[in-house]
């Protein structure tokens, strides 16, 4: 049987189409709400809003841009202007280009006739208009000749949810002129029934290092749009005007009270109104802006911060060699940093491939670089600089936000200082800087259309990681070269403290014990005196026992002489010296010779002085505790035992060279060498006897970063020395 | 025996009793006082010949200072100024100061020095007195203030000084 059935209309391969489809595709047809809902919701922060048109400006080769608020109580009446100079717009191109959302004739467009890389390249900027006012009125042309192309928005009527995009009517018309102030060129955006007060105080609590007000805020973002030294963006100026009546300290247009008191005592100075920057970051002194700011509605050039160096910059430039990558690193000091550290006012260092993490691929990422400029306790410089505190990312020298802004930790700054408890080399509060990248090196790089951030992917990952690569470094150069140098020196000052408190400690116990021992050794004087008296006019003591007597008597005198003797000597160790001072080498030795000349010729020692140098040998050293050393070793030396009939002497040798030294030569008969293994061991002085000895004494020299050697022993005679560092 | 020309200041029980014991053994009668006030009492009433005197004194005030109040009553008076503890600087800083005529560390040696010094004082002492030289050489009130006090308190403040700066 054959089917005779024909196939149904519109199934021409005989499959079933259910009734009413047609054989076109798929299309989308957004809604009207979907304009307003973007322009509502897409964007949190309204001073995007406002960004976007300035960068639309920008991309328009403007070179003037004035942003003037006309606030009032009643937010209806309140409005806002932003016109530019730039190149304009007709009807075809507003239409093309501004009536097609998601169109931009920016991407991959090649950079403009003043250089720029046009940046509004997502065609959705316009849409957050509807975030600052009711209604939208824009005024264009391209030529002087041409009448201005006035369009009209009113968001509201947006709010349809029976309506399609397209279903919404855009009035416009040709004007003669805007009715507010124009360029003769250019683009003027009119905004009404502002939705914002912007001269209030947003709720929530304030950002550490944000303004007060709207307005400070937007101020404030203005003055970091644009990258300092940028190409293009130098001969680009922003005013930003208001009629706020409110005083300059409750218009917070200071970053914080501090400064606005800063500002407040400001001379009046020039009031900038219309005067375009040169576009190099003129120098914004307390004086000068806050002036500006004074003067309200006339008011005027919003000035980049001005990127200098204040103690340090770090610059990295993460680069494509060959195959590989390589991270060349330039740390600047100033001058006053470069003293104090010792280091060079600059340097420069490299780190290859081989020493990059391997998991990061850059390869997507691209080349990039960055300037970091830290100024340990200088945040009142920062201020005076109106330099706001952060790391910010530009793309072709215009801001990506919000990194960098208070609350934004990108660069990890907050992090790394949380983790330390508040000890990280770098305070978050001292630390400024941009990263460059740019669209051309970097394509995988973009930013998301809500202007909130760059769109995650694996190139985002490596310019992360390797930024902060780059921050640890720099975080590393300062711990290096300021914290722990301050560290050191605080440990110093502490060990130095508590050597002092030590030494108090120990003259005042010193000086106890030689009383303690003293008072019953004169007495004990006294009495042996008595006793030789007693015995001497003894009558009838055996004339065997009078000689016992006086010899027992004479004894226990010289054993008292000894305790004198060293009760003197610990006397003496208070007198001593340990600070540094410069010497003169050979008089140092001069004085002490003259000190034990008297013991040398009542030992019927001969004492020479030679100094090898024929110039004399300073150094600075804690010559107290050198002078001490060499007296012993001359005593020592004095005492040693000598050979029947050898004339004795004693030679002190200065020699120079890389090591300081001063020898102390005798002839005596030598060191054995059972003694020789304890003499630096244990408390015993040449002779063997225990005393205060060579090991005090190689410690004295030791605390003056030198030492003591017994250089060579004989028969014949030995040879001390101590050993300075030139 | 005659009356004591010569003051022992010390505090010591120990030290008085061995000196006494050495100076009687050598026929020399003192005066032994133990404190800054009863030395001074003491000498008030005897005006002794001799003072030795030790540095670190109980009572009101420094043992150097009493034997410049004691200059202040009795110019011609020889003081002696001993020590367990001082340190050389301090002991050339207390020999510096002109009014003092010795000081001497209290050693074992000391007793034989300070007997030779009483015995020499009880010689003087039998002297005929030569009134020009006591004139030529006595010392007003104003001198002693003006310039031996001065210089004790300065010595005393250097030696301060030097300990505070050393440690």
């Amino acid at each position: 049987m054959t089917d005779t059935k024909k196939p149904r209309r519109g199934a021409k391969d005989g499959k079933r189409r259910r009734k009413g489809s047609k054989r076109e595709p798929l299309r989308f047809r957004p809604a009207a709400r979907l304009q307003y809902l973007l322009s509502e919701q897409l964007v949190s922060d309204p001073n995007v809003a406002i960004l976007e048109f300035i960068k639309n400006a920008y991309d328009a080769d403007a070179t003037e841009v004035s942003i003037e608020f006309d606030l009032a109580d009643d937010l209806d009446q309140s409005s806002l202007v932003i016109s530019d100079n730039g190149s304009g717009m007709d009807r075809d191109s507003f239409e093309r280009n501004w009536m097609h959302p998601g169109f931009s004739g920016k991407i991959d467009a090649p950079p403009t006739s003043l250089s720029r890389i046009p940046v509004g390249e997502k065609g959705l900027g316009r849409l957050a208009a509807g975030r600052l006012g009711e209604t939208l009125d824009v005024y264009s042309r391209m030529r002087a000749s041409s009448p201005w192309f006035h369009a009209f928005f009113r968001w509201e009527d947006f709010n349809d949810k029976d309506k399609l995009l397209d279903e919404i009517p855009i009035s416009w018309e040709e004007v003669d002129a805007p009715p507010v102030d124009a360029p003769k060129t250019g683009t003027v955006i009119q905004i009404k029934g502002l939705s914002l007060k912007w001269d209030s105080r947003p709720p929530g609590r304030r950002p550490k290092g944000r303004a007060v007000t709207r307005i400070g805020r937007l101020r404030q973002d203005l003055e970091v749009l644009l990258l300092p030294l940028t190409a293009g963006g130098q001969d680009f100026a922003i005013h930003l005007l208001h009629n706020s009546p409110l005083p300059e300290d409750a218009q917070g247009l200071a970053i914080d009270a501090e400064s606005a008191a800063e500002e407040a005592e400001g001379a009046p100075g020039e009031r900038a109104g219309s005067a375009p920057s040169s576009g190099s970051a003129k120098a914004a002194g307390p004086a000068q802006a806050p002036a500006e700011e004074a003067a309200g509605p006339e008011a005027g050039t919003v000035e980049p911060p001005k990127f200098e160096l204040l103690d340090y910059e770090y610059g990295f430039q993460v680069k494509r060699r060959g195959k590989g990558w390589r991270v060349i690193r330039t740390v600047r000091r100033s001058p006053e940093v470069a003293e104090q550290t010792g280091e060079k006012t600059e340097s420069k260092s490299e780190l290859k491939s081989s020493e990059l993490p391997k998991d990061l691929d850059l390869a997507a990422c691209g080349p990039f670089s960055g300037s970091l400029y830290y100024a340990p306790g200088s945040t009142q410089s920062f201020k005076a600089l109106r330099v706001p505190t952060g790391v910010r990312i530009y793309r072709d020298g215009v801001r990506v936000d919000p990194y960098g802004e208070p609350g934004d930790d990108w660069l990890g700054a907050n992090e790394r200082k949380a983790v330390r408890q508040g000890h990280a080399a770098i305070q978050p509060n001292a630390l400024y800087g941009a990263v460059a990248i740019t669209r051309e090196d970097n394509p995988q790089l973009k930013p998301l259309a809500n202007r909130e951030g760059f769109i995650g992917n694996a190139a985002l990952d490596a310019f992360f990681a390797l930024s902060r690569q780059e921050f640890q470094e720099f975080g590393d150069v300062i711990e290096r070269e300021l914290i722990i140098p301050r560290w050191e020196k605080n440990e110093a000052r502490k060990r130095s403290e508590k050597a002092i408190s030590s030494r108090q400690w120990a003259v005042v116990m010193t000086r106890a014990t030689a009383h303690a021992v003293r008072q019953p050794v004169t007495s004990a004087g006294a009495d042996l005196r008595s006793l030789r008296k007693a015995i001497d006019d003894g009558k009838g003591i055996p004339k065997p026992l009078r000689k016992r007597l006086r010899d027992l008597e004479e004894n226990t005198k010289r054993h008292l002489e000894r305790i004198d003797g060293a009760v003197g000597k610990m006397l003496g160790f208070l007198d001593v010296d340990p600070d540094p001072k410069e010497v003169e080498l050979s008089a140092l030795v001069e004085e002490v010779i003259a000190r034990v000349k008297p013991d040398a010729k009542s030992c019927g020692v001969a004492l020479r002085h030679e100094a090898t140098d024929a110039d004399p040998i300073r150094l600075r050293t804690p010559a107290g505790l050198i002078e001490h050393a060499l007296e012993e070793l001359l005593e020592n030396a004095i005492q040693a035992p000598r050979p029947e009939g050898r004339k004795a002497w004693v030679e002190v040798r200065v020699r120079g060279g890389d090591k300081i030294r001063i020898d102390v030569a005798d002839n005596g008969g030598g060191i054995d060498e059972k003694l020789r293994k304890k003499l630096f061991k244990q408390n015993v002085s040449r002779t063997g006897r225990i005393g205060v000895g060579l090991l005090i004494n190689r410690q004295l020299m030791q605390i003056a970063q030198g030492d003591i050697e017994l250089s060579s022993t004989s028969p014949e005679g030995s040879v001390f020395t101590l050993v300075f560092p030139s | 025996m005659s009356a004591p020309i010569t003051l022992l200041v010390e505090d010591d029980e120990g030290v008085v009793a061995s000196y006494r014991r050495t100076f009687e053994a050598d026929g020399i009668e003192i005066d032994v006082a133990e404190t800054w006030n009863e030395a001074l009492g003491l000498f008030r009433v005897a005006g002794h010949r001799l003072v030795i005197a030790d540095y670190n004194l109980p009572g009101d005030d420094h043992g150097l200072r009493l034997l410049v109040e004691m200059k202040l009553l009795v110019p011609s008076t020889r003081l002696i100024l001993i020590s367990g503890a001082l340190s050389r600087p301090a002991e050339e800083l207390a020999q510096k100061v002109t009014l003092i005529d010795d000081f001497h560390p209290k050693t074992s040696s000391l007793p034989d020095t300070l007997v030779d010094q009483a015995k020499a004082a009880i010689e003087w002492a039998a002297e005929e007195t030569d009134w020009q030289k006591v004139g030529e050489e006595y010392l007003t009130p104003a001198d002693v203030v003006d310039s031996a006090l001065e210089e004790i308190d300065d010595a005393l403040r250097a030696d301060v000084a030097q300990r505070q700066s050393r440690g």
